[in-house]
């Protein structure tokens, strides 16, 4: 097979087609983990220190994050640099619906104002959802190849509310923001922490190309995620790299990613983005070696 | 359904105010408010109950601790000092160590403990070593429970109970560490005795070590 380019390898990869190796991506590559990396480079800017990494480190995926705030322009400009003067699939990383330590109020109130039907956490979700949409378009508009969803639903036991609730108050609004990236030609990711075992029928059910995330300590299991999802998800990332030691790393990279990764489908990365927390050692595990 | 049942019901029916309704009613037709409390405790109970087997979630365990503690709040003035002997018997000193401000977890975890009867000392957040040793020392608790949800606080944790260890606390302590960060792995690491991330567990593994230290 000959070398493909980093956007035909993801896209072949969400196609579920073979490709000449794993496409590598990360969800986020946070300053303070550059700075770690690269302590020669403090005076550079962030875009330069992440421009050596993602060819150093040979990414095929590139993540801008997209902030719907006064920082957000910045992150278009940045998309569409990335978009227009590199050859990486460029994805813009969105807010979803869910609560954000961002929001008004706390994570009580929001889960509270849900049990008791408040029209005011009703009002809060739509105004996130058209600013959402609003986001997506810009970012389409800039050259986006596709879309990381950032919502938080679950954790360690699962969803934070019962399926019903979450298919009540967020599941229609997140299921608009997919429309909106796929009639923009785009793919559309979804990123939570957390067990999602319990709500992948849905996630599905909604048109989501893929799903990052996942991490094996959180109950999440790739393998049998995979033997549901067959080719209708590209799984993402799973490598917990803040969690493991660097051999743990090697075992599992060999042991279920490589079968996972076996016809296209998989995105390899970190389960958890890389920060001041991420080892090097195990950072350097996570990327070692050519095909994955 | 007696009157006694409907408070219980309207706990498991997530109604907030069904369940303030029915405890002020109660009050005012003469009930014993230890009672009430009671069969709030066991509402709350059966409440962990069902998010062990994934009936409830996460959110009705917070809707349910706000519900009981809107029902305490009416019941507090009513409450003698007088408790029953049970009240006082499990006194835990919780926080979240130093460099994490989380404390939802915590706060749940509380709510459920205060509700079945401990006596529950929060520190709140980012405390550090010394303060938890303090109080331990000022109340005479047994059990020291630690809630995290960010990797930092790992090393607090950790720190902790080795200044427990160096001022000969530990061997008389039962250390306890929950939140989304921890893991057995991690309880290993920190020197906890016990870690979970599931509220009812953390009040049996609370009693059990109670009830253990208590046989001769």
């Amino acid at each position: 097979m000959r070398q493909l380019t980093p956007r035909e390898r993801v896209l072949m990869a969400i196609r579920h087609q073979e490709t000449d190796r794993i496409p590598r991506g990360e969800l986020l590559v946070e300053e303070a983990f550059l700075d770690r990396l690269y302590p020669e480079m403090a005076k550079a800017s962030f875009s330069e220190k992440t421009r050596r990494f993602v060819e150093e480190v040979g990414l095929d995926l590139v993540t801008v994050r997209i902030r719907d705030n006064e920082e957000g322009d910045k992150g278009l400009q940045e998309l569409r640099k990335w978009a227009t003067e590199t050859p990486y699939f460029v994805t813009a990383l969105v807010d979803g619906l869910f609560w954000k330590q961002e929001d008004p109020i706390s994570f009580e109130e929001f889960v509270l104002g849900i049990h008791q039907g408040e029209s005011r956490i009703w009002e809060l979700i739509q105004i996130k959802k058209e600013r959402a949409l609003k986001l997506i378009q810009r970012c389409l508009d800039e050259g986006a190849f596709g879309f990381i969803i950032g919502d938080d639903l679950a954790y360690d036991r699962g969803p934070f509310m019962s399926p019903q609730d979450l298919c009540k108050w967020i599941f229609p609004g997140l299921q608009e923001m997919v429309e909106a990236i796929k009639m923009g030609n785009g793919v559309a990711f979804l990123h939570s922490c957390g067990n999602l075992t319990e709500i992948i029928d849905l996630i599905l059910s909604f048109g989501f190309d893929g799903l990052h995330g996942l991490a094996p300590s959180a109950g999440n299991d790739p393998v049998a995620i995979r033997q549901k999802t067959k080719k209708r998800l590209t799984l993402m990332g799973i490598l917990e790299v803040d969690r493991l030691q660097p051999r743990q790393l090697e075992a599992m990279k060999e042991e279920i990613i490589r079968p996972l990764a076996d016809g296209g489908g998989y995105i390899l990365g970190s389960a958890e983005g890389l920060s001041m927390n991420t080892p090097l050692d195990s950072f350097r595990a996570l990327y070692s070696g050519r095909s994955a | 359904m007696t009157m006694e049942g409907k408070l219980k019901q309207a706990f498991l029916d997530m109604k907030r105010q069904d369940a303030i309704d029915l405890a002020e009613k109660d009050l005012r037709s003469g009930a014993d408010s230890f009672a009430i409390l009671k069969e709030c405790r066991d509402a709350m109970e059966e409440v962990g109950k069902r998010f062990e087997t994934g009936e409830f979630f996460l959110s009705e365990l917070i809707y349910s601790a706000e519900v009981f503690k809107a029902v305490s709040a009416l019941l507090e003035p009513s409450l003698t000092s007088s408790r029953p002997e049970e009240d006082s018997k499990v006194v835990v000193v919780f926080g979240t160590p130093r460099g994490d401000i989380h404390d939802l977890g915590k706060d749940i975890v509380i709510t459920m403990m205060r509700a079945q009867g401990f006596t529950v000392h929060d520190l709140g957040v980012d405390v550090p070593s010394e303060r938890f040793i303090e109080k331990l020392q000022e109340v005479g608790a047994p059990i020291l429970a630690l809630s995290a949800l960010i990797t930092p606080a790992l090393v607090s944790m950790r720190e902790t109970i080795s200044f427990l260890v160096e001022k000969g606390f530990r061997k008389n302590t039962f250390v306890i560490i929950g939140g989304g960060v921890t893991t057995d792995f991690a309880r290993k690491e920190v020197g906890a005795d016990a870690q979970t991330l599931d509220p009812t567990e953390a009040i049996r593994l609370c009693r059990q070590y109670i009830q253990d230290r208590s046989r001769p």
